[in-house]
């Protein structure tokens, strides 16, 4: 691997963090596709190095104050529960599977999350009554968008814990994020503003990642100087990511997540075919 | 908002810790594979790297832990062991590979 492709893994990595910590969903969404399809790294090294700077996304944005008041740490590890179940059996089971059956899934997945977030530009999710009850899973915080404190409740658990079941599934299995499924699951179906479900997700994928992440580790399937450098470029991407989070227009956040999303899907299922 | 406890204070602080020691041995290592890809010492660097990095949601894990045994919040702490359990159960399985 010659220092000209571990520069452009780095600047990749930087794109994908900054995109990660803006979206809350790790980055590795978009960085396994670039390191599988554009570097042409094998899709196993390509997941086992996503779910690594999946973690370095989660890590930035746990050590990083200003989140913590988006941040539902009790929601979070509610559905954290199945999420890593799912991870773990994932890890498990994905070397049986063929690249042909990944592709097709990845396509999907990402096709489906990506109508969701158009469907529900306009959604807002929020209680304008500060003196309003977030109940035991909801929050507060205040938005500088709107200059208000918001505060929210969740609704349907039963179903936010089956797509973190199905989240945790698919981060194992494509070395991405789970954020990318939760987080509009549990914005759209849940009653979690983006913000706040971005930042509860951000924290909380990389427990997510680390439930599948040591077992692609042990299998050899983490090249180190590319993931290294992919690590580094995310550590810097997801910092200014994370600070321009906090400043964009929620709708123009969902724009940019459904249009990269739809990008993603469009690439794999040309490669499935 | 709750304070933090002493107890959460300093995971939280070990957590920044190993995070950055891990940035500084990537960028170390990196450097180093660069220079001699042949080195021996360098890929145990970025090893060494990678696997701190890889602790640093355990920490979460353990912070999050602290914090729910101080405010008594019994179902926040159930969720947490059943979450860390499954780590275990992670790390038991790549221990066999």
């Amino acid at each position: 691997m010659s220092p000209e492709i571990i520069a452009v893994i780095v600047c990749a990595g930087a794109v994908a963090g900054c995109l990660g910590g803006l979206l809350g969903i790790g980055g590795g969404v978009f960085l396994v596709p670039f390191l599988h399809l554009v570097i042409g790294l094998p899709l196993n090294v390509a997941r086992g190095i996503g779910l690594v700077t999946v973690i370095g996304t989660s890590s930035v944005v746990a050590a990083d104050a200003t989140s913590r008041p988006l941040v539902n740490l009790r929601l979070g590890m509610l559905l954290q529960v199945p999420a890593s179940a799912g991870a773990l059996a994932a890890a498990i089971v994905v070397a049986r599977l063929p690249d042909r059956v990944l592709y097709v899934l990845f396509a999907l997945v990402t096709f489906v999350i990506a109508v969701i977030m158009l469907t529900r530009l306009e959604k807002r999710n929020v209680l304008f009554d500060d003196a309003a009850a977030p109940g035991s899973f909801g929050g507060r915080y205040f938005e500088a968008e709107s200059g208000r404190e918001i505060v929210y409740q969740t609704h349907r658990l039963p179903l936010a814990a089956v797509v973190s079941l199905v989240a945790g599934y698919v981060s194992g299995t494509l070395g991405i994020g789970g954020g990318i499924m939760q987080v509009p699951a549990i914005n759209a179906w849940c009653g979690v503003p983006l913000r706040a479900a971005a930042a509860t997700s951000a924290v909380v994928i990389g427990i997510t990642a680390a439930a599948s992440a040591p077992i692609y580790y042990a299998r050899g399937d983490v090249l180190l100087p590319a993931a290294a450098a992919a690590v580094l470029g995310v550590l810097i991407g997801s910092r200014f990511g994370l600070w321009f989070g906090g400043r964009a227009k929620a709708r123009w956040l969902k724009m940019l997540m459904a249009l990269i999303l739809a990008a993603v899907s469009v690439s794999f299922l040309v490669r499935a075919l | 908002m709750t304070n933090e406890g002493a107890l959460e204070r300093v995971i939280r602080f070990v957590m920044v810790a190993v995070a950055r020691v891990s940035a500084a041995l990537l960028v170390v290592g990196l450097g180093w594979w660069l220079a001699r890809p042949e080195t021996v010492g360098a890929l145990q660097t970025l090893e060494a790297g990678i696997l701190l990095l890889m602790v640093v949601p355990l920490l979460r894990v353990l912070q999050s832990a602290a914090r729910a045994v101080r405010l008594q919040d019994w179902l926040h702490v159930g969720t947490i062991a059943a979450v860390a359990a499954l780590l275990a159960m992670t790390l038991l399985y790549a221990s066999l590979l």
